[in-house]
């Protein structure tokens, strides 16, 4: 039977009226990116929204859309790798691609899908993301306009480029105050304080009004599969970077439907199973220190294991030579890219829907995900993801003068050169020739000088063959740094918070290198 | 005989002019189609689309030898187009010849793409 005749007219209408709304937002998303380039997650959320519209489609039996699908990310994966700057004929079929889902989703209502060119038109995108890979990239062109700034500000979030205009403002105003006296100083501090606080306020966003609306939304899907399932939301009150907001949401989204589409079994199986009639999905929320954690239990059948194996199998993804994969393994596999595309089987055993999306939206925020099984008992998926990104292991070192503390991040190793004591002592002038002084770099011209009496010596950062020498006022020791206002990598520095003390975070990889 | 009553769009970078004999409806693009030119792409579709209907023509020629450029949002007119031709019963549905210009690069593959829509009403010709 095809899977589209076996599925609830109510489930479908839902999946048709999401796919669309996903449709409208790629179309909207690509005009964007083909006129100011991708800011902010723009590109990123496009690429969930296509493959979620993909796995969709596969689950409900529209072969056409995700074979469609499939090809759009070709094309936008392409598109990504140019900038955008695609040739007119290229932008015009990704736009007439994103119609053509549309109308093979329109058109299944009891219409015939007659007169249209299924084949003729794959071909079209396969012929112009060949043409378009045999051209050589353009150089990027800078945007027609200037980004506007005002325009990003007008939106409910910032761009991540936007909010790096504003870090790197808050920065400058930062050292001004440094090296400004009496009044002005204050002034100045004020005014940093100020935009810190605001970008602190527009980068975060409370977790619970999305937990709701994926409760909701798995609720509905529950009701629409004829499932009987309890909710329940134990759920701490946080607000998170908005980034870490996305990327919990993406991973969210998949987990739950998995744990409604595949995991809770129907009430007359539960019964046969021994289970009450009604399933349990459980979703924890717990803020630690450092981490947010995200857990969503449901007894449902667990993981087939026996099914994962055989179409691992089938997949070439088991051990050469007839080696074993663990339990653990094999619930790894699941989060392979592509293994629940060319099989039922992973419909039947659930889990692989997504899964690889969702490690990648956490993994790209510094988040982990782990799925836990049991057979006949259910599935736990644990995310994990940072608050905010904002803590960070550092070096602690004062500077040379102007009182200030600063910073090099510790994936940095660093060692005092090997005549720093000599010029604690005041002889090591030529070791300190090459090493550059941050302050006098950063700061302008005319700091004021106050060595505490200390002479400078030089540290030595190095990383991956790269080596910085910086002159400091004092050894280093190791902290932790909250980061108040990120800047972009290649700025040279940012404002963090050291045990309570505002330092400065040296970006060593644009500061100039030892000679 | 029964005239086209299709006002013709004339802008300094966009202009159109149609044409009936009493038996064949011809529509002729010039120009650049930007977004500057979509409301107007629109309405000239739409109003063609009810012009066709009414004078119960089978076939209609949009000649876009002169059409140097079109951007994905007018091109989204001409799906909207075929889409409302699909939508006819089969007794009103006409068909729509291009003529297209292969030197013109924005047509090379879009027009092919476009006749997936419907390749029984779509004709691409140069």
């Amino acid at each position: 039977m095809h899977p589209q005749t076996a599925l609830p007219d109510e489930f479908l209408a839902r999946f048709r009226t999401v796919a669309l709304e996903r449709l409208e937002r790629l179309e909207a998303g690509w005009l964007q990116l083909t006129q100011s380039g991708d800011e902010g997650n723009l590109a990123a959320n496009m690429r969930r929204d296509l493959h979620t519209l993909k796995g969709d489609s596969r689950v409900v039996g529209f072969g056409d859309v995700n074979l469609l699908c499939h090809k759009l990310e070709d094309l936008l994966t392409l598109a990504q790798l140019r900038s955008y700057q695609v040739p007119e004929d290229f932008d015009l079929v990704v736009t007439m691609a994103i119609h053509f889902i549309a109308m093979l989703l329109r058109k299944r209502v009891g219409q015939t899908v007659g007169g249209i060119d299924l084949a003729g038109f794959v071909q079209q995108m396969d012929d112009v993301l060949r043409e378009a890979q045999a051209q050589k990239p353009q150089p990027i062109r800078p945007p027609s306009r200037p980004p506007s700034v005002l325009a990003s500000l007008r939106a409910d979030r910032l761009s991540r480029r936007t909010r790096h205009y504003l870090a790197a403002a808050a920065t400058t105003v930062w050292l001004e105050h440094a090296v400004a006296s009496g009044r002005s100083r204050d002034r100045l501090r004020d005014v940093w304080l100020a935009l810190t606080e605001t970008l602190s306020v527009l980068d975060s966003e409370p977790l619970a009004p999305r937990l709701a609306r994926h409760v909701h939304t798995a609720r509905q899907l529950a009701r629409d599969l004829g499932k009987q399932i309890d909710f329940a939301l134990d759920a701490d009150e946080l607000t998170v970077h908005a980034e870490i907001a996305d990327a919990l949401d993406t991973a969210l989204l998949h987990a739950l439907r998995n744990a409604v589409d595949h995991g809770i079994e129907d009430p007359a199986s539960r019964r046969a199973a021994g289970k009450p009639p009604a399933g349990q999905i459980r979703i924890r929320v717990r803020a630690g220190a450092e981490r947010v954690e995200l857990a969503i239990e449901d007894d449902g059948r667990g993981v087939d294991l026996v099914q994962v194996r055989r179409r691992a199998g089938e997949m070439r993804l088991l051990p050469p030579h007839g080696g074993e994969l663990s339990e653990a393994g094999l619930l790894e596999i699941l989060f392979q890219p592509g293994f629940s595309t060319k099989s039922r089987v992973s419909e039947v055993s659930g889990r692989g829907i997504g899964l690889d999306a969702a490690r990648a939206a956490l993994a790209a925020e510094g988040g982990t995900i782990e799925l836990h099984s049991s057979a006949g008992r259910g599935t736990t998926v644990v995310l994990r993801a940072p608050h905010s990104g904002r803590h960070l292991p550092v070096h602690r070192f004062d500077a040379t003068r102007g009182g200030l503390v600063l910073a090099a991040p510790a994936e940095w190793s660093v060692t005092l050169e090997g005549d720093s004591a000599a010029a604690g002592a005041g002889a090591g002038a030529s070791a300190s020739a090459s090493a550059f002084d941050p302050v006098v770099l950063l700061l302008a011209p005319g700091t004021p000088s106050e060595a505490g009496g200390r002479a400078p010596i030089t540290l030595r950062l190095s990383k991956g063959g790269r080596v910085v020498q910086v002159r400091a006022g004092g050894a280093p020791t190791p902290e932790t740094a909250e980061r108040l206002c990120a800047t972009s990598d290649d700025h040279p520095a940012e404002v963090v918070s050291i045990a309570g003390v505002e330092a400065l975070l040296l970006h060593p990889d644009v500061l100039p290198r030892k000679s | 005989m029964t005239s086209l009553e299709l006002p013709e769009v004339s802008s300094p970078h966009f202009s159109t002019q149609a044409t009936y004999d009493g038996n064949l409806i011809r529509v002729h693009l010039a120009g650049n189609a930007d977004l500057h030119a979509k409301d107007a792409l629109e309405s000239l579709l739409t109003r063609l689309h009810a012009e066709i209907q009414r004078l119960g023509a089978s076939e209609v020629t949009v000649d876009l030898h002169d059409l140097e450029f079109m951007n994905s949002s007018c091109f989204k007119s001409f799906v909207s187009w075929i889409s409302a031709v699909q939508d006819l019963n089969a007794d009103k549905q006409y068909r729509i010849r291009f003529l297209s210009n292969p030197a013109m690069l924005w047509q090379r593959r879009s027009l092919h793409a476009l006749k997936c829509f419907a390749i029984d009403l779509i004709q691409i010709e140069q």
